[in-house]
């Protein structure tokens, strides 16, 4: 019996793919496609099929100017790249970025509201070019392969040999391949951040903004006291010595003013703002969490006006508990002292007045709100409740 | 030794489970003579069961079983004196992507529904439609019918194939899983978006890589095919 097993043994460790081969993996050129016959042509072909249902899906952002504004970038930073990578934007209110073998980037809204000006986007942009110009998804596959085919052979050395401790083979095996992996995952990480950083530095960005995507989102982790990683962050390094490894490559460039184009970020997202800030409301993370994430969006942008009102949103849809009424008028009040003509802080004060019974103060505020707007969608409502 | 493969073998022929659907349908004829029957893009990816099993997706496989596919089931249709129109397959229009995709949901709705375990207490009929868009499809490809067909094949590697009679010698009790085919198919009136008729099956054997198969898988879904 022990003799099957080992020719059994023997065979399985001279067809399966070594451990660390996927390390051979060259890095892809410009305009390059895998042939046919390729495990490279197979990851392809799945998502290329992904991507032909993603375009017409519901969850892309029906936005194609901020997607060719992304573009753009992208084709700054790679230019030889330019053509292989296509950029989606999926309305998804958490921080993620990813990238397909094949070339498909997809940036999801949550991030796009977090980055404070184009160099951070352009930071994460360049990073997820760095996947793609590195072959790490095909690189992942075949380790992935490997390991878990040496997971199976252990399992089945281990079952036959058993286990001294007598505990559960696979346990074993999978801690052992879970510790593999995030290495390997790690790894990846390293090199698309530094490759990221070089097209940062080569297109003019300020390269002292690339850590402070990663900061700001650790902070916000921290507030919200979030146990589990974010899903960019789940088999990233671990990002305290991820931002001392970018902050140490940025040293040289302490005296260089490099571009940060805030302005331009913040007036391609500007039409989504209100619906991507209501939304990162309704997740209904940490009171300290989500007013982070406002602080940083607001910080700089001299919009104190909205940042205020959006404190107070916070608070209205926290919902009637403890004082949180009470408090949202006062960001509704401190709003309108900054900015007496923005509609719609009128429109909420008015109707948490009305819950609160304070009728004539709220008939005020709603013909405010109608004599500013311009043809509002909810006018015969907002007329109704004055009447 | 040799008597444990035997026992092995004999066990590992039995438990490979299959269902085969009965197709349901609203017609058994088609309404008129020679219609003409577009087919769709097919839906397919075929992938390689790795030694521990991961699906590692093929794309030459995925090709040559497209093809297969489309020549026997081009042979079912002279059989039936029925005539096939080609799609475009760089159409850009989105409402007809967005049919496929909706032909894709629908059809594994009426697998659990007709077939699974998921059946509605309340629908009785068969009578299910991709809606009236699918007059786009046919004013542009002057069609009377259109065939949608879904494909999901794995195979198993060689160190896959060894590893399963392995496993079964040495820890009798545990069965690894081998390949599986998931297929379906549905004619759809392009009057009215119904589906007219519909097959579907789940199986762990069969093949579509080689011509001489695919005929037999393809011959084997479309069986009671109308005409």
């Amino acid at each position: 019996m022990k003799k099957v097993f080992l020719y059994v043994m023997i065979f399985f460790t001279s067809c399966s793919t070594p451990i660390g081969g996927a390390k051979k993996v060259e890095d892809i050129k410009p305009q390059e496609k895998p042939s046919i016959e390729t495990t490279e042509a197979g990851l392809w072909m799945q998502m290329n099929n992904y991507e032909e249902k993603l375009k017409t899906s519901g969850s892309r952002l029906k936005d194609k100017n901020l997607e060719k504004y992304l573009k753009n970038i992208l084709c700054n930073l790679t230019f030889e790249y330019c053509k292989d990578i296509r950029v989606y934007v999926q309305d998804i209110p958490y921080f993620n970025a990813f990238m397909a073998p094949n070339g498909m980037m997809v940036v999801w809204t949550g991030l796009l509201l977090r980055a404070q000006n184009e160099a951070q986007l352009a930071a994460v942009i360049g990073h997820e070019s760095g996947h793609y110009i590195k072959r790490h998804s095909l690189k992942s596959w075949l380790d992935a392969k490997a390991r878990t085919d040496l997971m199976v052979l252990l399992s089945i050395g281990i079952g036959v040999g058993g286990v001294p401790a007598g505990g559960n083979i696979f346990n074993i095996t999978q801690l052992l391949q879970a510790g593999f992996m995030a290495k390997h995952s790690r790894d990846n990480e390293r090199e698309a951040d530094k490759i990221g950083l070089d097209f940062l530095i080569k297109s003019g960005y300020d390269p002292r903004e690339a850590p402070k995507i990663w900061q700001n989102i650790i902070k916000e982790m921290e507030l919200g006291e979030v146990d589990k990683p974010l899903a960019f962050l789940a088999s990233h390094p671990a990002p305290e010595e991820r931002i001392a490894n970018l902050k140490k490559q940025t040293e040289g460039y302490e005296n260089i003013k490099n571009k940060k184009n805030m302005k331009e970020l913040k007036g391609k997202i500007q039409q989504h703002l209100h619906k991507w800030i209501k939304n990162e409301i309704r997740l209904n993370n940490k009171l300290e969490q989500t007013e982070f994430v406002l602080d940083k969006t607001f910080e700089g942008t001299g919009d104190e006006y909205l940042f205020n009102f959006y404190r107070g949103e916070v608070y209205r849809l926290k919902g009637d508990i403890d004082d949180n009424y009470e408090k949202a008028i006062d960001y509704y009040n401190k709003s309108i002292k900054e900015k007496n003509d923005f509609p719609d802080v009128y429109r909420e004060l008015g109707l948490l007045q009305l819950k609160n019974k304070e009728n004539d103060k709220a008939k005020k505020n709603f013909k405010k709100y109608l004599e500013i707007a311009k043809n509002p969608k909810d006018a015969s409502i907002i007329q109704s409740y004055i009447n | 030794m040799s008597r444990l493969l035997v026992i092995f073998l004999f066990f590992f022929i039995f438990s490979c489970s299959s269902f085969n659907t009965e197709p349901k349908y609203t017609i058994s004829v088609f309404d008129k003579n020679s219609p003409k029957i577009l087919l769709m893009p097919i839906d397919i990816e075929i992938c390689e069961l790795t030694l521990a099993g991961m699906c590692e997706p093929n794309a030459v496989w995925t090709k040559n079983s497209e093809e297969n596919i489309i020549i026997s089931f081009k042979e079912v249709l002279n059989r039936r004196n029925a005539v096939l129109k080609k799609y475009n397959i760089n159409e850009k229009n989105d409402n007809i992507i967005q049919l496929i995709k909706l032909h894709t949901q629908i059809g594994q709705e009426i697998i659990n529904n007709e077939y699974g375990p998921f059946e509605l207490p309340t629908k009785k009929e068969f009578n299910w439609s991709i809606g009236k868009k699918v007059k786009l499809l046919k004013n542009k490809y002057k069609s009377d019918y259109a065939i949608f067909i879904y494909f999901r094949d794995q195979y198993s590697s060689t160190e896959r194939f060894i590893y399963n009679i392995v496993t079964a010698v040495l820890f009798p009790g545990i069965i690894p899983i081998g390949g599986s085919q998931l297929a379906f198919g549905s004619l759809v009136n392009l009057n009215n978006g119904e589906i007219t008729w519909f097959n579907g099956y789940y199986r762990s054997f069969g093949d579509v890589r080689d011509l001489e198969n695919a005929r037999d898988t393809v011959n084997k879904l479309f069986e009671e095919f109308p005409g």
